[in-house]
C-alpha cells in the first residue's frame, strides 16, 4: 500500500476534524466558552491599539516639546502679559510662546444659539495647534480687533454657520471669516477646538471680564526637558507671587497611560477568566468525547494505532475547537470595538495582527486542556473498551 | 504461525490473585482455521485478547510469525496489530458515524494511506464480501449480516496474517450466521489466512480444521479434524 507525504499524521487530522463536525452541537458549546475569550482579548487588544494612535495624533499636532501653563486655580488672577514677557519672553530656551483667554459664552448666529468655549489667541497660538480653517481664511494679525471669528466645525454645524455670517458672542458682534475642519481632541489645548469660537488676541478684552490670560504655550528648544523647565518656570513665577499649573507633554502622556493600564488590567482579567473558564468547558466536552468514545478508541487500538496517535486526534480535536473559537471570537472582538468606538469619540483603526493573536492564544488554551483529556484516552485499555455490552 | 508456551493470566492482585489462563500452549501452523470453545469463564476470550496484543501474558511467551511478541511496549504491540492481526468482533464495532467503505477503511488511516487509495481498498474488499452496493450506507442502515461483513471486510484490508474472530456469529441468525462462516472459510482457503475463532456453537466448531476446548483455564482437547 502506498504512502503518502506527510503520513500518519495528516490523515489523522482530517479525522479528527470530521469527527468534530459530527459532533456539531456539543462542540458549538465549546465553541462559545473560548470565543467569548477570544473576543474579550481581541477587544482589549484592538483598544489599545487605538488608544496609542489616538494619544500618538494628539501630540503629531503639538509636538512634545510644548507646555501648557496657566494659573493655579481658576479664581486666582490671569497671566499678565508683562509677566510672561519677563519671565517666558527672556527666556533664552523658549522658542516660541502663544497667550490665550479662553472662557464660555454664547454663540447666537440667526436665532440658533450654543454654548461654546470663546478662545482669544494670537496668531502664533494657531501655528502651534496647527488650527487652520477649512472653509474661508485663517485670523491674520491685521485683523486686529475688527470683530473676526472663526468657528469649529461643530459650533458651526450646530448655529448652522457660514462664512460671512455675523456672529453675536456675548451680544458683541463678529464677522464669521472662516470655518475650521473637524479636528481630534489635542494634548495640551484648552479648548476643545470643535466647540469653540476663536477671535483675536486683541479682541479678548470685549467678551472676557478679566484681564491677562488664561493659559499660555510655550514651545522650549530640542536641548531643554519640558518638564525640568517648567519646574524651574514655576519657582519663579511664585518668586512674583504668581502661582502657576504647568502641563507637560511628560505629565499628560503619563496620565493616559494610567488610565490606558486600567482599562487594559480590566479586560486582561475578564480575558483571562472567560479564557480559563473556555478552556475548561473544552476540557469537558473532550473528557466526556473520550468517554462516550471509548469503543472506538479501543477499536483503533486494535486495529492499530498507537497510544501516540490517539493523543494526537484528540488534541487536534481540542485545538481545532479552540482555534475555530479562537477566530469567530477575535472577529466579534473587532465588531465589538468597531461599535464602541460608534459610541466613544474615537476613530476605529484595525489592526490584523490582533486576528492572529487572538486565535493563536486561544488555540494555546485549547492545546493545554485538550491535553488531559487525550492522554486519558490513549490510557484506555483495549481490552477493556472493546468488551462486550 | 502462532505458538503459545505455558501462557498464564490472572486478574487481581498477586496474592488473591484469580487464574483465568493456566500453562496454556498451542502451536498452529499457517493457513489454518482453528476453533476454540468452551464454557463461559473457560478463558477463550482471554486467550485471544493476549494473542491479539490487546492484553499483556503475565506469564509465558507467545510468537507471531516467528516474532515474539508477548513483552513488547504499547507502541510495537500497535504496529504489530496493524501490520499482522485482523479482528472481528461479536458486536462489530462499526463507528456509527462513518459510512461501510470509511469503516473498512480505518486500519489503513494509522498506516497513513492517502483517501483516494484507502476508499479502492476499501471497495476491493467491501466487494470481497458481497457488499459492493453498500459502500455509502453507514452501519445503522445494515443487516446485522451486512454489518459483520463490512467488519470482515476491515480486518482484511490490512493484509493480516492472523484472524482473530470472537463469536463472530453470536449476534446473527443462523441464515446470516452461516453466510458469515461460509465467508471466513472462503478468506482462510483462498487469502491463505489463519484463523481462530471463538465460539458456542458446536456445529461451527466441527467445520474448522481443529478445535481446541478450554476449561477452567487450561485446554482439555486439542483435536484435528
Amino acid at each position: 500500500m502506498a504512502r503518502i507525504g506527510g503520513g500518519v499524521w495528516i490523515e489523522l487530522t482530517r479525522e479528527a476534524i470530521s469527527s468534530l463536525r459530527a459532533q456539531g452541537r456539543r462542540s458549538l458549546l465549546a465553541l462559545l466558552g473560548v470565543m467569548i475569550g477570544s473576543a474579550s482579548i481581541v477587544a482589549l487588544m484592538s483598544f489599545s491599539h487605538i488608544a496609542r494612535s489616538e494619544v500618538m495624533a494628539r501630540f503629531q499636532q503639538v509636538g512634545v516639546d510644548t507646555v501648557q501653563i496657566s494659573p493655579e486655580n481658576a479664581a486666582q488672577d490671569w497671566l499678565s502679559s508683562e509677566t510672561l514677557d519677563a519671565v517666558v519672553r527672556a527666556d533664552p530656551r523658549v522658542l516660541a510662546s502663544a497667550p490665550m483667554a479662553v472662557g464660555r459664552s454664547t454663540l447666537r448666529i440667526a436665532g440658533q444659539t450654543m454654548s461654546v468655549s470663546v478662545a482669544a489667541v494670537s496668531v502664533d497660538a494657531l501655528e502651534m495647534l496647527k488650527l487652520h480653517a477649512e472653509r474661508g481664511r485663517d485670523l491674520s494679525s491685521v485683523d486686529g480687533c475688527n470683530g473676526a471669528t472663526v468657528l469649529g466645525a461643530r459650533a458651526a454645524k450646530e448655529t448652522r454657520a457660514k462664512v460671512g455670517d455675523l456672529a453675536f458672542i456675548d451680544g458683541y458682534g463678529f464677522n464669521v471669516v472662516g470655518i475650521l475642519p473637524p479636528v481630534s481632541t489635542q494634548a495640551l489645548n484648552p479648548v476643545s477646538p470643535d466647540e469653540a469660537a476663536l477671535i483675536g488676541l486683541s479682541c479678548a478684552r470685549r467678551v472676557m471680564t478679566r484681564t491677562g490670560f488664561s493659559h499660555a504655550l510655550v514651545k522650549v528648544n530640542a536641548d531643554t526637558d519640558p518638564s525640568d523647565w517648567a519646574v524651574g518656570l514655576q519657582r519663579q513665577m511664585l518668586s512674583r507671587g504668581q502661582a502657576i499649573k504647568a502641563l507637560t507633554p511628560k505629565e499628560m502622556i503619563a496620565a493616559m497611560k494610567s488610565q490606558m493600564n486600567l482599562m487594559s488590567a480590566i479586560l486582561v482579567a475578564i480575558g483571562s477568566v472567560s479564557l480559563l473558564v473556555g478552556g475548561v468547558g473544552v476540557m469537558n466536552v473532550m473528557l466526556m468525547s473520550v468517554m462516550e468514545r471509548r469503543r472506538e478508541i479501543g477499536l483503533r487500538a486494535a486495529i492499530g494505532a498507537t497510544p501516540s496517535e490517539i493523543v494526537f486526534i484528540f488534541i487536534v480535536e481540542a485545538v481545532a475547537l479552540s482555534v475555530g473559537g479562537g477566530l469567530l471570537g477575535a472577529l466579534a472582538g473587532v465588531g465589538l470595538t468597531a461599535l464602541g468606538c460608534l459610541v466613544l469619540p474615537i476613530s476605529f483603526a484595525f489592526d490584523p495582527m490582533v486576528l492572529v493573536w487572538g486565535t493563536g492564544i486561544a488555540g494555546a488554551v485549547g492545546l493545554v486542556f485538550g491535553i488531559h483529556p487525550a492522554v486519558s484516552a490513549s490510557r484506555i485499555l483495549p481490552v477493556e473498551a472493546l468488551r462486550a455490552d | 504461525m502462532l505458538r503459545l508456551s505455558d501462557v498464564t493470566h490472572g486478574y487481581g492482585p498477586a496474592r488473591s490473585r484469580t487464574m483465568v489462563l493456566d500453562r496454556v500452549s498451542l502451536s498452529m501452523s499457517s493457513g489454518e482455521m482453528w476453533a476454540l470453545t468452551g464454557s463461559s469463564g473457560s478463558g477463550k476470550s482471554t486467550l485471544l485478547n493476549l494473542i491479539g496484543l490487546l492484553d499483556r501474558a503475565q506469564e509465558g511467551e507467545i510468537e507471531l510469525a516467528g516474532q515474539r511478541v508477548s513483552g513488547l511496549d504499547a507502541y510495537e504491540a500497535a504496529k504489530v496489530r496493524n501490520r499482522l492481526i485482523g479482528f472481528v468482533f461479536q458486536s462489530f464495532h462499526l463507528l456509527p458515524r462513518l459510512t461501510a467503505w470509511e469503516n473498512v477503511a480505518l486500519p489503513l488511516v494509522h498506516r497513513a494511506v492517502g483517501r483516494r487509495e484507502r476508499r479502492d481498498a476499501a471497495m476491493a474488499q467491501l466487494e470481497r464480501v458481497g457488499l459492493a452496493d453498500r459502500i455509502h450506507h453507514r452501519p445503522d442502515e445494515l443487516s446485522g449480516g451486512q454489518r459483520q461483513r463490512v467488519a470482515i471486510a476491515r480486518a482484511l484490508i490490512t493484509q493480516p496474517r492472523l484472524l482473530l474472530a470472537d463469536e463472530p456469529t453470536g449476534n446473527l441468525d443462523s441464515e446470516s450466521g452461516g453466510r458469515v462462516m461460509e465467508l471466513l472459510r472462503d478468506i482462510n482457503l483462498r487469502n491463505g489466512v489463519s484463523i481462530l475463532m471463538v465460539t458456542h456453537d458446536e456445529n461451527l466448531a466441527g467445520t474448522c480444521d481443529h478445535r481446541v476446548v478450554m476449561r477452567d483455564g487450561r485446554i482439555v482437547s486439542s483435536v484435528e479434524r
